[in-house]
Parts: structure tokens; C-alpha cells; sequence
């Protein structure tokens, strides 16, 4: 009996010594294989969320980089002298190819555009899928926008960049730049493929629909100086008009209103944290925001041209402190209305950098009180809106010079909007006057600068002006400084002014990854 | 505590009682219709005799009646046994049983007896030495005087003798009456059984590089793991705590770091099963419990510490970093111990960091206004909003405790070891603490002489309190980097009695005290490990050993910060609680055929087959916004707000493996070793990898021409070469998923699908191939013992983000890439010094130097500014690391500071220079690439954090029953980067500084070259020699002091051993180290955040006291 046993366990033994192949098979529970995925209706529709998700609500992009970087390329902001040395060179124009903020725009936009091809890829190659053609047609045409959007960041901060349309093949990562003329091209065709999304009446919140492909299809157009089409763009943006009130633009009361093109839904208490992180360069300190350290406040230059005292000036702008002001106790100050009437002011008690004007137009302060943090807050961005749309429309008329008053009336709604003096073509007592093209066309790009100040418009606008304004106003806000108070800017800073800087460095990861990579001109 | 107080009591009486105890010892008994069992049995409860009789002889059964009063002993057992063929034997305490009929009936009558005298080797009396009869329980202990005698039972043959710390001897009777036995001393000897993985081996026929302690050189010094417990002990091992958190654990490199991404931790295998992970839960905030906790010091028998590939192979994809095996302890035949340990004791900070006082601070602070802020903003000295000293608020005097209690012992068939234990540890920041409730259960029954059966079983419960610590950012923003960055004019308390929100001018620190004393972050983890085994011996030769293990791991974590601090606050109440489920398994089977041919051969072959699987279920959820701070975790379903998500992560290995040695007459040993793994983490035709060894020894001393050198007790070489490998990659490498995200567009919150990685199907293992060559010499009778190992490891194929250029789409993709080389020297010394018959000195000294150099990092790259998997700054911007090849890994990449900008003249040429800075006083950068410009590419090595060497030392005194013993460890030549430094200089956001800055810093009318003024830019070049410091220490790591009493005195008490002791831990440590201590690695286990101290959880100095004994 013993042996019978031995026996049976040796040979059990040498039976359980071969192999058994399957024992090493990975089993990929609850994960998600981009091969498998993309055949129904949601799972299309879940695939598109994923782009919003990249586009919408990441630091790198949208929701932060892409507006308080470029804003800080503009002649509008200034810098905190304490703040990080890689924040500063935008304002500064020092940025390197190491520059941190630079290589996560450059990797984010890449990342999107990624994701966009190989979705637009997945939905257009399903075969076998059960995705109904309507959504997969509309589904592909949000894709191609937001794909157009980020070569049209790319192009603007780079100049010539890798033009990819398809997934990248892993095997071969090097790729040479595209002559931006090229890229724009194709953003106009997927512009034009998008441009037959819905309006936004007919589109759910916070999704693109034909307003927003035709507003950035119409700033496409004015950075090629074509404004018959940038014309006939803007012409059929329709169903929109401007809040009354400047103060309804952001308020959470009034969230998707009619000003509106595309926003990007930002709310309290909704786990994960969805925040807007932007604030935090703009907002001053102060202990009841929570995290927010006004690495860009604004500048003097900018300061100068507002009218004091007027609603928007109000709305937009915490006080700029006056030399004979300064002390030991004052710190900083902004006064904003709550719903119910009531003035209130906030006095920046631990601020320690009191001197800066910050921009405060985004947070409603009326709906939350003071206490909220940059990490969990309800204040929407809004990425394009009509007042936009109306000084384009302005623009457009003035450069076609068809009629100056068309031009003149766009221009005054935003004027009186914001309750500050009119412009007139006359001599009108009580408005400005303004005597040829050439002032009301300044009249124009100033108000784009005083009215869409911190939406990251500035920088572009005055790279489509051309080098050579942007260049005067840049070195203009550089030394612009209001009697009596310290300005920020050092005088070296504007030695840094140069035209070769208008272009970002191509970041040191793509140099050194990509052998066809040649670095823009000077750096 | 007041047990404790009871057994003082309870043992100073009995040591002070009589000799004539049985004489004095008067009884009362009532008992009618007894049996004598109970009778006796009622005597020793109410005496301190004991019986000593064989229950087979004695008719314990038969019914006597007995009614005394005050009598002494031996009237009662007369009155018990009279008339009955029972004779007695009173010797002191002890009473000796036996019968007339056993003498009768036994062979011929030929009743023995026997009697004799137990020395040690010096000749000095071993009083309380077990003599017992082999097979039987019947047995004595030796007197005052050493002497034992006693009446042998007919079958009696042998007699074994046993006492603590001495080799266990059995001595054939063989008619003799009177017998001499000297019981050696039990050194580490050379016949001493070495655990290797999957089987033991005689030391003297170990042909690897292997350290082995035992249970007292691990019981040295005070640790709460197993891997703090190896601390300075063993060659080649430096261990760095991660944090002074109470059951925290350390980072272990065994022979240095041979991976940038994968682990470099070693495997440990505790009785034959590797114990894997068991991490925290999601949710835990900051530093958690280091997975060996589980583990009690107390109840481990031996640990071994595999260094060399031939050592390691066995253990194949997991082998490279080095194996600890840990072997429990178990029961031994014939005998029978329980043990009681207590220790008790209570731990503060070792030492404060010496910061500036409020009114010294607010100096500092109002230079920094004059420099920075045109004098806005300045303190009135003589009116300071607060005074407040964080340290002093935080940081308090905390009880340890530990208690322990354990049983083994066994017969020729069943040996068991049974023990249970209780750790409690307060942490030296308040409410901070750890618990640790442990069981443990090893069975071993031989059912045949052919089938063996045995368990282990472990069963444990470890639950924490943690302060939330570093987590890997260098900005020192946690809870406990606030404690030394808090300015001292904040309060804690608002004047309405609420908390102080945050503690810095950004209000974006929150208030330390109220994060530390409000905050729940609590792990707790049960974990069963069951190992269940049987041995089978086909033939005599041929085993069959099978072993299925389990572990079974939950752990849960759980969060909240309630709404009145400023973590809670915006959300009103933020509850998190997360939890993990990990199921692993392990069936291994071997066959193992041992034999010696014609005396000389000796030849062991084993064979074996490995299945592993684990499975982790992880969940966590968190919620928001709560009516009040009463649900927190306990009821999420009260908040306003909550978001869940799961994780499934398994992983599998099938391994084949063989071991064979041969060793040739005593001399030649050879070891061939391969292992055959298939793991399922790598892609189809990846799976497999084969990681063999070989390795020879020989023992000169052996030889003839040897063999008389009488000063030579040992001499041994060996050496070996071959691979290892490691696989501890995240799963599902090789996949392209897609990674879901949250999104809210319009008003709902969706779920979005993106690809996240670019996968590379062809990863493989890292693999380290190493070679060692080490001699063993022992003199003098091995007073005198070393150690020496060369080593040359080289890792290639190492497991690294490949970089992509991001246009791709991905900036980088796990692959096989680079190699490293590891290559050192290792020295072991142990030495008796004095070995008198009342005074020992035994020394054990360490000593390791290791050099490390990166070979190879693929694609042709010779370097990588800010790799990814770096230290990254956060708010702070510093980016310390870089791989270069030729250079080690760890190194520290920064600027180069030239002291301090002095004056005018000097600002002037750093402002030509470019310098960010340039005011007086501010940091004078080197220009180090010479153009005349300080820019990105002056950056350059301005640290090591590889120490020179590496060692430790024991001392072990003894002087009769004294034993002082003494521990020290050393690290010297490495650098760290004191992030810790550079915050409390961080004045731009009003942070507490040192007063030693205070003192020394450059001032407009008292100017330095040496240390920068008050409001200096710290973040213009974060990452600066200016905080790189050299790290050389000397610790005295501990120092104890015990006291066993004698046994004479105690075994007339029943007990076998009593020992009281006293210790201090974390005695003192010699160092120019200016912050809390120089053994920290705040970044856990990067290897490119070696050397980096972020002010983590102070290390605490502990004193304890403590009881020992054994009956």
C-alpha cells in the first residue's frame, strides 16, 4: 500500500512538472484595449469624452496653460518678482527649450491631437460597428474641431510644426516640421468639415456646435489677413448677443447664456475636484482663495487705458494702489455687489505683494462669498464669446472699409456695455472721435485688449497684426508705468523684446527624440 | 503596567526564599476519595514543588484519602505512597517519583543509577541544565554545583542535556554510574544548517555569499520589523529609514541599486513563502506601513541574507536585488519552553532643530520686507501677533510597549511553536501611533517514518495612525514639514478659539497642529499567511516535499478632514475610505535526492516546479460635503458628493527550477543552479527567461598540508558567477489602454475613454548577472572569524521610459534599455576578544564599500537632465536628478553656489553674468561652462548620495549574568540635498528659519560671504550646492544592558530563564548633518531621490525596559 501511494504521488509529481501554458496568460479585467473598444454608440459617444476630457480639463491645455501663458506673451500682464523662474520667462521673453510650462503645452497639444486621430481613425475604419452613421458623422466632426484647435494653438506658439493626421506609427517617431501655411490648410478643412455641426440652441451644453467651429474658423482666416472669408465666416454666427450687464457674462447665475459660444463647465462640490485652475495666476493673495498666488497680475500699460471707476473697470480689475496709498496696512482691495444689493469689499490681508492690480473678472464673487478654493470652484470659462465675435466683426468691416459706421456700431456695443465713453466719427460731446481707418482700427485693437483681457486672445492678436506692432506694444507695456508706484518690469526685460522671440522654442525633448526636429531661428 | 509590578514582586520573593524549602514548607490537605493525580497535582498548585515521574509506571489513578494539617512534605507522601511500591526523592523544589515494580519488572532488575557533573568549557559548574532521559519526559536539572543524579528507568540509553546558549548534547550511558559532560558553547559553527531557498545546506558546504544571524543578533537593539532589524548587522546591506513614523519602514539595498524603474528592494521569503506587497490601501496620505511589520523580531529563529547570484538564481526573476529569508522559529524535540517577554518604555525627538525665536524671526522677516517690499509690511518687534513654538506644541514624550508569549516545544513526532504578541508604539508627533496584534502558529507532525505534515500559520492585525508625510515632494508642504517651517508669530488658535486656517503668506499651508491633532489618516491591515506542507520520503534518499501557501491581505485606509480645518473646509468635510484585497497563492513542489557515495561523494539534487498567482481588488471611495463631522468614513452615504472607483490587478509565474551539490571529500563543493520563469507581465514569446548559476568552494583547510596548522580553524574559498533577474514592473505593460477620466461637460459628469500609453510588446526582464569571490578564514579555535566578498554585478536590458519626442503623440514608452554595473567589497569580522569564565567580549564588525555606475542608457544617449521618475520640486521648481553614463545613479545635479554676492561690486558682475538674482547677498552662482553667463547649462554634479562605505558594529559584553551590548552603524563620503535647509529659508513665504542662519546670514551692514541674507530668492536657483551637505555618520544605534539570573537561583522557582534589561535606542549619532538625521530617504524608494531630505518624520530615540522570562 505504501509503495501504491509513493508511487501515485512521484508520478503526480512529474505529471504536475509539465507545463501548462494558459497559467501565464495576463488577464486584463476591468481595463479597456483601444483594439477592442469604439463599437457601439457609447462607446463612440464615451471615446469623444475622452477628447473633452483631454481638451477641456487639463491643466496643460485649455483650462489653464493655453490662456495664462499666451496672456503672459501679451502686452497686458506683468509678473510676481517672487514667482517661479520658468512662469516669469513668458512675460520676460527668456522661455528656453527646457522651459517646464513650454513642453507640457507642446506635449498636451500632441497628446489631444493623438487621441483625436486615432478616435477619428477607430470610428471611421469600424466596420463591424453598431454606431449609428449620424453620431459617428457628428462625433467625427467634434474630433476634427478640436483637432484644428490644437494645430491652431500649435502654429501660434511655434510657427512650423509636425503635421500628423493619422496615429503615429511607434516605429518611427521622426517626424519633420510642416510649413505652417500647410497646417493651416488642413485646419481649414477640418473646420469646414465641422462647420456643419448644429447650432448651439440645438446642441447640448458645453458640446461644440457650429457657433464655435465658425468663430475659430474666422480667426483662422484673419491670421492669413483673409477677411472676405473671415467676413462671411462671422456673418453666419447668428443667435447670439451681448449680456446687458458686463457682470452676467461669468456669473453662475447665468451660465451658457446667450453670450456664450463654447463653455467649459466648471461646478462645486463634483468629485474628482473639477476646479479652474487659471485663477490661481491671476487672483491676489489672499487667504480665503485658497492657493492662489497671482503669478501675472496686470500691467500699468494696460491700467492707463481703462476708464476708472466705469462697470467694467470695476468688474475686471482689483484696485491699483496709488503712491500716496502705499503703507504698511493697506494691502489691496476689491469691491463687488452681492445679489441682494449689498456692496462688499475684500481687503487682501496676508498679501504681501500689494502693489498689482489682478484680474477678477472671472470669479463671481456675489454667489459664493469669498471662501472657495482654486481646487473646488463653480466659475465657468468661457473659451469664445460674442463680444469676440463683435470686434472681429468690426475689424473685418474696418480692413474692408465698406462702411466705417457698421465697423462703429459693433464697436460701440461693446463700449457701452461696458459703460465707458462712446466712439463717434464725428465730433460728438461725450465721445471720442475717431477721424480715419487708421484710429479706429487702433480704436478696435485696443478695446480687443481692454475687453478680452485674461481670455487668451492678446498674444495672437497681435502676432496676426504683425511683428512689428507687436513688437511696439510689447516694448510699450514694458515701460509704461503709472506715477508714483513700483512696476515689476526691469529695464533689462525689454532688451529681451526681440521679433525671433515671437515664436516659442521647439522643447529639448523634441529636439533630442526627434532627429528630424530643426529648432526655430535664434535659440 | 501593574503586571509587571506583580511579577517583580512575585520573582524578588521567590529568589529570596530558603534552601530549606521542603522542610519549611508546611501543607494542609482534605481530600477524600482522591486520585493521586489530584492530589499531587493539588500540592504543586499550592506549593512550588514539582513532580517528576512516568505517568506509565505509576498508578496515578488509585483513590487515597488524605486529611493533614501543616505537614511538612514528606510526612504527606508517606502517608500518600505508603504501602505502595512508590518510593520519592525530595531534592529541594523537585520530588522524584518512581516505583519498586518499574525497578522489578525491568531487565533483571539491573535498576541504574546515575550521577555527574555538567562544566562548561571553561570548567565552571552549569547549575540548572536539563538531564533527560531520550524518549521519556523523566528527567533533572543539574545543582548549584552543577551535579545532577537521578534513577534511570530500565529502557533508559541515552541522556541528552540541554541548556540555553549551549550546544545540546546526548551522551550514551552505557553502564557507566558517574559521567563528566562539558557542554560547548553554540557559536555560529560550521555545522550549523543554513537556510538557502528551497532547501539547507551545511555552512560548511556553502559555496555562496550568504549572511546568516540568529535570533540573538536579530534581538539586538530595538525594531519593530524584520528589516529594521538587520540595521548595521550584515555586510552589504544598507538600510536608510524612510520616516521616524511608528511603523514605518526602510529602504533596503543589498549590494546597491541595480534598477532605475523596477524595484530595488530584495525578496523576502519568511518560512518558504515570498511575501509580496501588501501595501496600503488607496487613501492613505503620505509615508504608510512598511508590509514587514507584520512580522514580529521575537519570532524569528535565523534570517538569512542571499548577496550572490549563486545564492539568489534560485529565486530567478526575482532574485537580483538579493533574497532575506526569514524562518520562523519552531518546537525541538524534547523539550519544552514557554517564554514571557515584556519590554515597556517611551520615546521622545532625539534631537529639535534649532530655530529662531518669534522676535529673532521677525527680524528676519523685516530685513526680508526692506529687501523685497520697500518695507511694506513689516512686524512691530515689541507686538507680536503670536508666539508660538510648533515644535514644543507638537512633538511629546510617547509610551512603547510590547509584549510577547510564546510556547514550543515537541516529542519524536509532534513539534509545535505557538506564539502571540501585542506592539503598541505612540509616535513622537501627536496622534500618531501603531498597533500590532499577532499570532503565530508552526506544526510539524511526522505521521510515518515516511510522511511528514506541517503548518505555519500567521495570523496578524496592524492598524496606524500616520501623519501625513513628504510623498515624494521636495517642498516640505506636509503636515510634519510644517512643524520647522510654521513661522512663530502664527497662532494655532484664532481669538473665537477656531483654528488658525494656514500657516504661510500664500495661504496654501495649512496649519500644522490642526492637520496632525484633527486629521484622520489610519491603515489598517489584517493579513493570514497559511503555509501548509508535507514531506514524503519516497526512499530513503529521495524526498518529496510539496508546499501551498496563501496570503491573504486586506487592508483598508481611511480618511477625513473635517470642515473646521483648512482641508475640509471648502468642501465641508472631506471622507475618503479605500480598501484592498489580495489573495496570493503559491504551490511548490520539489524532489530532492541527497546521498553520499563511498564517503567522499556527497551529492544533493533537487528538482521543483513553482505556481504563483496574485490577485489585488481594490476599492476606494470618496465623499464630500457633509451635514456635520460625525458620519466621516464611517457613513459615506451622507455626503452630498462622492466618487468611487475599483482596480483588478493580477499577476502570474510558473517556474522550473534545479539546485545541485556536490561536494567532494569535504574539500571541493559545487553548486549548479537554474530557474526557469514564465511571468504572465511580458508579451506572448516574452514570457520565459531562464536565470542560471554555478559556483565552486573549497576548504583548504581540509587539506593535508593544512590540516595541522592548529592557529587555522577555518579556511574557505569560494566563488560564483551567474544571473538573476527582476520583473517588478507595473502590470499590463504590454497593452495599449485606454484610460478612462472624468469629465464634466454641460451639467453631467462623464466618463471618457483616451489612450494613455504607447505600449512595447517586446519588454522582457531586466536581468543582473554578477560575480563574487569570497574567503571565509576562521582562527583559533574560530575565535576569531572573517568574511571577505568581492562582487561584480552588471544589470542590462534595463526596464526604462525610452523616450519618444512628444509630437508622437507620448513622451516616453516602458522598454528594455541601458545597463548598470555594481561592484564592491565586503568584510565581516567576528571575534571573541576576552572569553574568561566570568568575562566575555565578543566583537562583530561590517564593513561594505560599493561602487555603482551607470553603463549603458540606450539609444545612444550619454545623458537625462530631469529623467522621468525624478525628484520633482513641485512649487519649488528644483529638478535634483540626472542619469549620466559613467556616473552612479543617485547623483545630485544642480548649481554650483560660490557663497554669497558680498557687495556692490560683486552684484554688478552677477547681474552681467545674468544671474536671476543679483542683489547683494543673494547666492553667487558659478559660471561653470565659462561663457560668461549663469544659465541652464551651468547646472552640474554637486552631490553623491552613494556613500564611500557602509558599516556596523556590535559589542557584546558579558560578565556573569550582565550583558552589555553595544551597536553602531556608519555611513560615510555620501552627500544629501536638504530641501529641509532651503525651505527655512524660505522667508518670501513667512517660514520659520534656523537660528544657526540667524546668526551667520550676510546683513547691509554686517555682509557675509557665506550664508545669504534674510528674504533671499530661494526658488531663483532651488536646486544649489548651497544645500547639499555631507551625510557621514556614526551612530550609537543602541545600547542595552541585561541581567540574567542566575540559574541556581531560579530554577528553584520553576523557571528556566529570567532576564530584566534596559536599552536606549537611537542613542546618539556623530555628525555635521545639520538637519533632523542624516539616515533618511525622504523619496522612499527612488533611486533618483537617494540622498534627499525633506525634514520627513523625525527618527525618535526610544528607552525601554524589559522582562524576559522563560519556564
Amino acid at each position: 500500500m505504501k509503495t501504491i501511494i509513493k508511487t501515485f504521488l512521484l508520478f503526480s509529481m512529474i505529471l504536475v512538472m509539465s507545463s501548462c501554458e494558459s497559467f501565464l496568460k495576463e488577464d486584463p479585467k476591468g481595463k479597456q484595449m483601444v483594439e477592442t473598444f469604439y463599437n457601439t454608440d457609447i462607446e463612440a459617444f464615451d471615446g469623444l469624452m475622452g477628447l473633452y476630457s483631454r481638451v477641456t480639463n487639463d491643466a496643460n491645455g485649455l483650462k489653464q496653460n493655453f490662456i495664462v501663458r499666451s496672456e503672459a506673451c501679451s502686452d497686458l500682464l506683468t509678473y510676481k518678482p517672487v514667482g517661479a523662474a520658468d512662469g516669469q520667462s513668458f512675460p520676460k521673453y527668456k522661455l528656453s527649450p527646457g522651459n517646464v510650462p513650454l513642453i507640457q503645452i507642446w506635449n498636451h497639444c500632441y497628446s489631444a491631437i493623438y487621441g483625436a486621430n486615432s478616435y477619428i481613425l477607430a470610428l471611421s475604419n469600424n466596420t463591424r460597428s453598431k454606431i449609428s452613421p449620424e453620431k459617428k458623422i457628428q462625433y467625427i466632426k467634434e474630433a476634427k474641431f478640436f483637432r484644428a484647435l490644437m494645430y491652431y494653438y500649435l502654429v501660434m506658439f511655434w510657427g512650423d510644426v509636425p503635421l500628423l493626421t493619422e496615429p503615429t506609427n511607434m516605429q518611427n517617431t521622426n517626424i519633420a516640421r510642416t510649413p505652417a501655411i500647410q497646417v493651416w490648410v488642413q485646419v481649414l478643412q477640418d473646420l469646414t468639415d465641422a462647420s456643419t455641426l448644429p447650432e448651439k440652441k440645438d446642441t447640448p451644453n458645453g458640446r461644440i456646435s457650429k457657433g464655435a467651429v465658425l468663430t475659430l474658423l474666422a480667426k483662422v482666416h484673419l491670421i492669413q489677413n483673409d477677411f472676405n472669408s473671415a467676413k462671411q465666416v462671422l456673418d453666419q454666427i447668428s443667435g447670439y448677443s451681448l449680456m446687458a450687464d458686463i457682470y452676467d457674462v461669468w456669473s453662475t447665475q447665468s451660465k451658457y447664456n446667450n453670450e456664450s459660444i463654447w463653455e467649459i463647465n466648471i461646478d462645486k462640490g463634483i468629485l474628482p475636484l473639477q476646479g479652474n485652475p487659471m485663477l490661481s495666476y491671476f487672483l491676489p493673495l489672499y487667504a480665503d482663495f485658497q492657493g492662489t498666488n497671482a503669478t501675472y497680475p496686470v500691467n500699468d500699460f494696460l491700467l492707463i487705458m481703462t476708464e476708472k471707476d466705469s462697470p467694467r473697470t470695476k468688474l475686471f480689475y482689483s484696485k491699483k494702489l496709488l503712491s500716496s496709498e502705499v503703507s504698511a496696512n493697506y494691502k489691496g482691495e476689491y469691491k463687488y455687489t452681492t445679489d441682494s444689493g449689498e456692496e462688499k469689499s475684500i481687503i487682501f490681508t496676508n498679501a504681501t505683494e500689494p502693489l498689482y492690480s489682478h484680474i477678477m473678472k472671472f470669479t463671481d464673487f456675489s454667489t459664493v462669498g469669498t471662501k472657495f478654493e482654486i481646487s473646488d470652484c463653480p466659475f465657468n470659462l468661457i473659451v469664445f464669446r460674442y463680444a469676440d465675435v463683435l470686434l472681429m466683426k468690426a475689424e473685418v468691416e474696418c480692413e474692408l472699409n465698406s462702411t466705417m459706421n457698421t465697423s462703429l456700431a459693433y464697436l460701440n456695443q461693446i463700449r457701452k456695455r461696458a459703460g465707458e465713453t462712446q466712439y463717434s466719427l464725428t465730433n460728438e460731446i461725450g465721445l471720442r472721435q475717431l477721424n480715419n481707418q487708421i484710429e479706429m482700427r487702433e480704436a478696435i485693437r485696443n478695446e480687443r485688449a481692454l475687453e478680452l483681457v485674461g481670455e487668451g486672445h492678446r498674444f495672437f492678436d497681435l502676432k496676426r497684426w504683425g511683428n512689428e506692432y507687436a513688437l511696439a506694444k510689447l516694448k510699450a507695456s514694458r515701460t509704461a508705468q503709472i506715477q508714483g508706484t513700483t512696476f515689476c518690469y526691469k529695464p533689462e526685460d525689454l532688451t529681451n523684446i526681440q521679433e525671433f522671440r515671437l515664436l516659442w522654442p521647439i522643447p529639448e525633448g523634441e529636439i533630442n527624440g526627434n532627429s528630424l526636429m530643426k529648432q526655430n531661428p535664434a535659440y | 503596567m501593574r503586571l509587571s509590578v506583580f511579577f517583580l514582586f512575585f520573582f524578588v520573593a521567590q529568589a529570596y526564599s530558603t534552601v530549606t524549602y521542603s522542610q519549611q514548607k508546611l501543607l494542609t490537605l482534605k481530600m477524600q476519595g482522591a486520585k493521586v493525580i489530584d492530589v499531587l497535582n493539588k500540592i504543586e498548585s499550592e506549593s512550588e514543588f514539582f513532580f517528576l515521574f512516568n505517568q506509565k509506571l505509576l498508578d496515578v489513578d488509585r483513590q487515597v484519602n488524605i486529611v493533614v494539617k501543616d505537614e511538612n512534605i514528606g510526612n504527606i507522601l508517606s502517608e500518600i505512597f505508603d504501602n505502595t511500591n512508590v518510593t520519592y526523592l525530595i531534592k529541594d523544589r523537585q520530588i522524584i517519583l518512581t516505583t519498586a515494580t518499574s525497578i522489578v519488572g525491568s531487565d533483571q532488575g539491573q535498576q541504574q543509577s546515575v550521577k555527574g557533573k555538567v562544566t562548561d568549557q571553561s570548567g565552571a559548574s552549569l547549575p540548572g541544565v536539563s538531564v533527560v532521559v531520550k524518549g521519556t519526559t523523566t528527567g533533572v536539572t543539574t545543582d548549584n554545583n552543577g551535579n545532577f543524579s537521578m534513577r534511570l528507568p530500565a529502557e533508559a540509553k541515552i541522556l541528552v542535556f540541554s541548556f540555553v546558549g549551549m550546544k545540546m548534547q546526548e551522551v550514551t550511558i552505557s553502564g557507566r554510574i558517574s559521567l563528566s559532560i562539558v557542554l560547548e558553547d553554540e557559536p555560529i559553527g560550521l555545522d550549523e544548517v543554513i537556510a538557502i531557498g528551497y532547501g539547507t545546506v551545511k555552512k560548511s558546504d556553502l559555496t555562496g555569499s550568504v549572511t546568516a544571524l540568529n535570533a540573538d543578533a536579530i534581538s539586538l537593539g530595538l525594531s519593530q520589523s524584520p528589516d529594521m532589524a538587520l540595521k548595521g548587522k550584515s555586510s552589504g546591506v544598507q538600510i536608510t529609514t524612510v520616516s521616524g513614523q511608528p511603523g514605518a519602514g526602510a529602504v533596503v539595498r543589498i549590494r546597491g541599486s541595480s534598477s532605475i524603474l523596477g524595484s530595488n528592494e530584495p525578496l523576502y521569503v519568511v518560512d518558504g513563502v515570498p511575501l509580496d506587497g501588501g501595501g496600503a490601501a488607496a487613501g492613505i496620505h503620505g509615508a504608510s506601513v512598511s508590509p514587514l511589520t507584520i512580522i514580529s523580531p521575537s519570532d524569528i529563529e535565523s534570517m538569512e541574507v542571499l548577496k550572490d547570484a549563486s545564492s539568489t538564481a534560485i529565486y530567478g526573476s526575482r532574485g537580483a536585488n538579493g533574497v532575506i529569508l526569514i524562518t520562523t522559529k519552531r518546537g525541538k524535540e524534547g523539550t519544552y519552553n514557554a517564554n514571557f517577554n515584556m519590554s515597556m518604555g517611551f520615546q521622545n525627538v532625539s534631537h529639535r532643530l534649532e530655530l529662531t525665536s518669534p522676535e529673532q524671526w521677525a527680524e528676519l522677516w523685516n530685513e526680508s520686507m526692506d529687501y523685497k517690499n520697500g518695507g511694506v509690511g513689516k512686524y512691530d518687534l515689541k507686538n507680536l501677533p503670536a508666539r508660538t513654538n510648533w515644535q514644543d506644541e507638537i512633538f511629546r514624550t510617547s509610551p512603547v510597549q510590547d509584549y510577547g508569549l510564546s510556547f514550543n516545544g515537541g516529542n519524536e513526532k509532534l513539534h509545535y511553536m505557538l506564539s502571540g504578541g501585542y506592539t503598541s508604539q505612540d509616535g513622537i508627533i501627536m496622534n500618531t501611533d501603531f498597533k500590532r496584534y499577532s499570532i503565530r502558529v508552526n506544526l510539524e507532525n511526522k505521521f510515518t517514518n515516511w510522511l511528514t505534515v506541517g503548518v505555519n500559520l500567521s495570523s496578524n492585525r496592524t492598524d496606524s495612525n500616520q501623519a501625513g508625510d513628504a510623498e515624494g515632494s521636495v517642498s516640505a508642504d506636509n503636515p510634519v514639514g510644517l512643524i520647522i517651517t510654521a513661522s512663530p508669530v502664527v497662532p494655532i488658535y484664532n481669538q473665537d478659539g477656531s483654528y488658525v486656517q494656514y500657516v504661510d503668506v500664500e495661504s496654501k499651508r495649512e496649519n500644522p497642529f490642526a492637520s496632525l491633532k484633527e486629521i484622520v489618516n489610519n491603515d489598517t491591515r489584517n493579513r493570514l499567511i497559511s503555509n501548509l506542507y508535507a514531506e514524503i520520503s519516497i526512499f530513503k534518499e529521495l524526498k518529496l516535499r510539496t508546499n501551498f501557501a496563501t496570503d491573504i491581505a486586506d487592508t483598508k485606509a481611511k480618511y477625513y478632514a473635517p470642515s473646521y480645518i483648512a482641508q475640509g473646509r471648502a468642501a465641508n468635510g472631506f471622507a475618503s475610505i479605500g480598501s484592498n484585497n489580495k489573495l496570493y497563492w503559491n504551490s511548490t513542489n520539489t524532489l530532492t535526492y541527497s546521498n553520499t557515495f563511498n564517503k567522499i561523494h556527497r551529492l544533493t539534487v533537487m528538482v521543483g516546479v513553482e505556481w504563483q498567482k496574485d490577485v489585488v481588488e481594490g476599492l476606494i471611495a470618496n465623499g464630500t460635503g457633509f451635514a456635520n463631522d460625525n458620519a466621516k468614513f464611517d457613513n459615506l452615504g451622507e455626503a452630498s458628493n462622492y466618487n468611487t472607483s475599483s482596480v483588478y490587478a493580477a499577476w502570474q509565474m510558473q517556474s522550473y527550477m534545479t539546485r545541485i551539490n556536490y561536494s567532494l571529500m569535504n574539500r571541493y563543493s559545487f553548486t549548479f543552479t537554474g530557474r526557469q520563469d514564465g511571468s504572465s507581465r511580458f508579451a506572448e514569446g516574452n514570457k520565459n527567461a531562464f536565470f542560471p548559476s554555478g559556483a565552486f568552494a573549497w576548504r583548504l583547510k581540509e587539506e593535508d598540508f593544512l590540516k595541522d596548522v592548529s592557529l587555522l580553524s577555518n579556511l574557505k574559498l569560494r566563488a560564483s558567477y551567474g544571473t538573476s533577474g527582476e520583473q517588478g514592473i507595473p502590470l499590463y505593460q504590454t497593452f495599449s489602454t485606454l484610460s478612462a477620466s472624468k469629465v464634466l461637460v454641460g451639467t453631467t459628469l462623464n466618463t471618457g475613454y483616451l489612450p494613455t500609453r504607447a505600449a512595447d510588446p517586446s519588454l522582457s526582464w531586466e536581468k543582473t548577472t554578477q560575480a563574487d569571490v569570497g574567503i571565509d578564514i576562521g582562527l583559533l579555535r574560530n575565535r576569531l572569524n572573517a568574511t571577505i566578498d568581492f562582487y561584480y554585478k552588471r544589470t542590462n536590458d534595463l526596464l526604462y521610459q525610452k523616450a519618444l519626442p512628444a509630437s508622437s503623440g507620448f513622451t516616453s514608452m516602458l522598454g528594455n534599455i541601458g545597463s548598470i554595473d555594481n561592484k564592491g567589497i565586503e568584510i565581516m569580522l567576528d571575534a571573541i576578544i576576552i572569553n574568561n569564565k566570568n568575562f566575555k567580549w565578543d566583537i562583530k564588525i561590517n564593513n561594505s564599500f560599493n561602487r555603482n555606475q551607470l553603463i549603458n542608457l540606450g539609444d545612444g544617449r550619454k545623458e537625462i537632465i530631469n529623467p522621468s521618475g525624478g525628484v520633482s520640486g513641485g512649487d519649488l521648481k528644483a529638478t535634483p536628478s540626472i542619469l549620466r553614463v559613467g556616473e552612479p545613479l543617485g547623483l545630485l545635479y544642480g548649481y554650483q553656489s560660490d557663497g554669497v554676492i558680498y557687495d556692490q561690486t560683486e552684484s554688478d558682475v552677477a547681474k552681467k553674468m545674468g544671474q536671476i538674482q543679483y542683489a547683494p547677498g543673494e547666492l553667487k552662482i558659478r559660471d561653470v561652462n565659462g561663457d560668461n553667463k549663469i544659465t541652464d547649462a551651468d547646472k552640474t554634479i554637486i552631490g553623491n548620495s552613494n556613500p564611500n562605505f557602509t558599516g556596523g558594529m556590535s559589542n557584546t559584553f558579558t560578565y556573569k549574568g550582565f550583558e552589555l551590548n553595544i551597536l553602531c552603524q556608519w555611513v560615510a563620503g555620501n552627500d544629501i540635498m536638504s530641501y529641509q535647509h532651503m525651505v527655512n529659508q524660505r522667508l518670501s513665504l513667512g517660514y520659520n528659519a534656523m537660528k544657526d542662519w540667524y546668526e551667520t546670514r550676510w546683513q547691509v551692514n554686517n555682509p557675509s560671504r557665506v550664508e545669504p541674507r534674510a528674504g533671499y530668492d530661494i526658488r531663483a536657483y532651488p536646486d544649489v550646492s548651497y544645500n547639499v551637505f555631507d551625510g557621514s555618520f556614526f551612530r550609537i544605534n543602541n545600547v542595552s544592558l541585561s541581567y540574567t539570573i542566575p540559574k541556581h537561583v531560579i530554577s528553584r522557582i520553576k523557571l528556566r530563564n529570567l532576564k530584566f534589561s534596559a536599552g536606549i535606542d537611537n542613542l546618539y549619532t556623530f555628525t555635521k548633518y545639520p538637519g533632523w538625521s542624516p539616515d533618511v530617504s525622504s523619496m522612499g524608494g527612488n533611486v533618483m531621490g537617494q540622498g534627499i531630505d525633506v525634514a520627513s518624520y523625525p527618527v525618535p530615540r526610544t528607552i525601554t525596559f524589559g522582562i524576559n522570562l522563560g519556564f
